[in-house]
């Protein structure tokens, strides 16, 4: 063979750029983070998965559930919220500034709308605006004594989907061995669906037959996970509550195995709703009611 | 003649039964001169959009001081602040108790370097990095932190996370000035090498 040496080289210069580009580099600028303290949530962030969490990781794997769910949010800009926090002790000159930084942002307020405003605290006075906007209208406040803030908003359509409050980020995966990201989406992003579908039953329904819950789903049944029986004397507490449509029939009931549980528990522990260092947003303690209201439907 | 085997002109062998080789033929200039544009775009790409590769710094964010100042609550009160960027900076090392590791950290809470009348030498180690062996509280180090000057970028985040150390714990020392952390960088921000703790004792505590 002619120029063996060169041919050599070459090849193995490829292999070694490759390697370094997208083995040793990625490694040196992600690897070897730990858990962090995150004030918001009051204690480290990510926490290491419980034995339950990890068989349900593993039935998860072995489901294939990846196959259809990816695990990460995609955020492709930001914008400010410019919140009043505060009003201080000139009211009066802070109203002025109400008025005519609304002139700025091109609409009309009246004092008497402006008042209300400051009543309510903490009131928005713009929503998503550039940075340059907020930047202009927080300085009109500089010296009246009231505190406003301009809050980050990310923006993106995982987030207008609403899968997540916030873009994954490495830290997010810090136990997520072997990584579960997933690369197609025949069903929804699941990186936050602990916080979004908080209902045990509905997800254990969704498993034993997803269009018992979701009109027209085509994500497979997980049957397998669960055992159907006759029912000996009383119910069994823990057997789904299934439509007429879809009962193992007269006698018969449904029951989890404990595999479904720990898979259900696995996607429980699925949540980004706090923010980190690398992927701000203004995290408000959410209202434990507006969790448990089902307006969040799962997607068609 | 050459004896060696020519690849244009095969000896007796004409066609496809030639064996393929590799020959000198000239390249035109001007795929050089579109390669090394190519580089250069690429060189350009990746210094403007990679974030200075920081571990911190994901798109849409084009920097670290970008991710910084886009942190909710920050802003407002420098010691919130501080606490943001030593959580994420210097805990690692000196640990969120400010302890540090015994015999690789030295501890921050407490310190004699500390915990003195002005930032000083402080702004200097964090700045430049500082090396080689250091007594702190009667104990003596040797390991070698790194320098973060380029990784704090804003005056007003260098003075933040100093007056954040000289004010958390058991630490009572004065505010760090974003003036104070200005001048202190425009002195010794280009330094390229770490100090030590003599090249420091010889320094002024406070910012000249
Ligand atoms: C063939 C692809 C496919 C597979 C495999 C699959 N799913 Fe799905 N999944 C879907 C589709 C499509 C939807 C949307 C319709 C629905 O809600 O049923 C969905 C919805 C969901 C939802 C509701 C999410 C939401 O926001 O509405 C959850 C939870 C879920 N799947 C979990 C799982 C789990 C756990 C597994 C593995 C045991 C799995 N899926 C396997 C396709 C799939
Ligand atoms: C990579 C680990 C590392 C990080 C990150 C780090 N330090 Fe250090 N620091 C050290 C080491 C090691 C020493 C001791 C150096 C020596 O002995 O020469 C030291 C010494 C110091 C000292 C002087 C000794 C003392 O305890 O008073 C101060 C002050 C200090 N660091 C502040 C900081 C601040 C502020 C940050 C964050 C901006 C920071 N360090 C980040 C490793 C680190």
């Amino acid at each position: 063979m002619q120029k063996g040496y060169q041919l050599f080289f070459g090849i193995l210069a490829v292999m070694v750029i490759s390697w370094l580009g997208l083995v040793v580099f990625p490694t040196v600028q992600l690897g070897h983070q730990s858990t962090r303290q995150v004030k918001e949530i009051g204690r480290h962030y990510p926490s290491e998965p419980g034995s339950i969490v990890l068989n349900g990781r593993k039935i998860y794997q072995q489901a294939g559930c990846v196959a259809c769910h990816t695990q990460q949010v995609r955020q492709s800009g930001y914008a400010f919220d410019v919140v009043l926090n505060e009003v201080g002790d000139f009211p009066d000159s802070v109203k002025q500034i109400l008025v005519d930084a609304a002139k700025l942002a091109g609409k009309a307020l009246s004092g008497e709308e402006a008042s209300s405003q400051m009543a309510q605290l903490p009131s928005t006075l713009l929503e998503g605006v550039d940075r340059v906007t907020a930047e202009g209208v927080i300085r009109l406040f500089k010296d009246s004594g009231a505190k406003v803030a301009a809050n980050i908003l990310p923006l993106g359509p995982d987030i207008q989907r609403g899968w997540g409050p916030r873009q994954t980020v490495g830290l997010d995966y810090l136990y997520d061995q072997p990584l579960l990201m997933g690369q197609q989406r025949l069903g929804p992003d699941l990186a936050n669906v602990g916080a979004r579908l908080t209902d045990r039953d509905w997800h254990l329904k969704h498993l034993y037959h997803p269009r018992s819950v979701v009109d027209g789903s085509n994500m497979p049944a997980y049957t397998y996970l669960f055992s159907v029986q006759p029912i000996d004397g009383e119910p069994s507490p823990d057997a789904l509550e299934l439509s007429e449509a879809f009962s193992a029939g007269e006698g018969m009931e449904v029951v989890p195995k404990p595999e479904a549980h720990a898979l259900v528990d696995y996607l429980m522990s699925l949540r980004i709703e706090n923010p980190v260092f690398e992927a701000p947003y203004m995290f408000t303690q959410a209202d434990p009611s507006d969790i448990n209201n089902s307006e969040m439907q799962p997607a068609q | 003649m050459s004896s060696k085997p020519n690849n244009t002109k095969s000896k007796g062998k004409t066609g496809n039964d030639r064996e393929p080789g590799v020959g000198k033929a000239p390249v035109s200039v001007g795929v050089f001169v579109v390669t090394i544009l190519l580089a250069y775009w690429a060189m350009m790409e990746l210094n403007t959009r990679a974030g200075g590769f920081s571990r911190y710094v994901y798109g849409p964010y084009e920097s670290y001081a970008v991710v910084e100042s886009v942190q909710p609550g920050s802003g407002d009160d420098p010691i919130k602040r501080g606490a943001d960027i030593y959580r994420n900076i210097c805990s690692p090392c000196h640990q969120a108790s400010g302890m540090g590791a015994p015999g690789q950290f030295p501890p921050l809470a407490g310190s004699d370097w500390v915990n003195v009348e002005g930032p000083n030498r402080m702004l200097r180690i964090v700045l430049n990095g500082l090396g080689g062996p250091i007594e702190v509280n009667g104990e003596t180090w040797n390991a070698v932190m790194p320098g973060f000057g380029d990784v704090i970028v804003s005056d007003e985040d260098l003075a933040a996370v100093i007056s954040y150390v000289r004010n958390s714990w058991t630490n009572e020392a004065s505010i760090c000035t974003p003036e104070e952390a200005a001048a202190v960088r425009a002195e010794s921000g280009d330094r390229g090498r770490a100090w030590t703790s003599t090249e420091l004792l010889a320094l002024p505590l406070e910012v000249q």
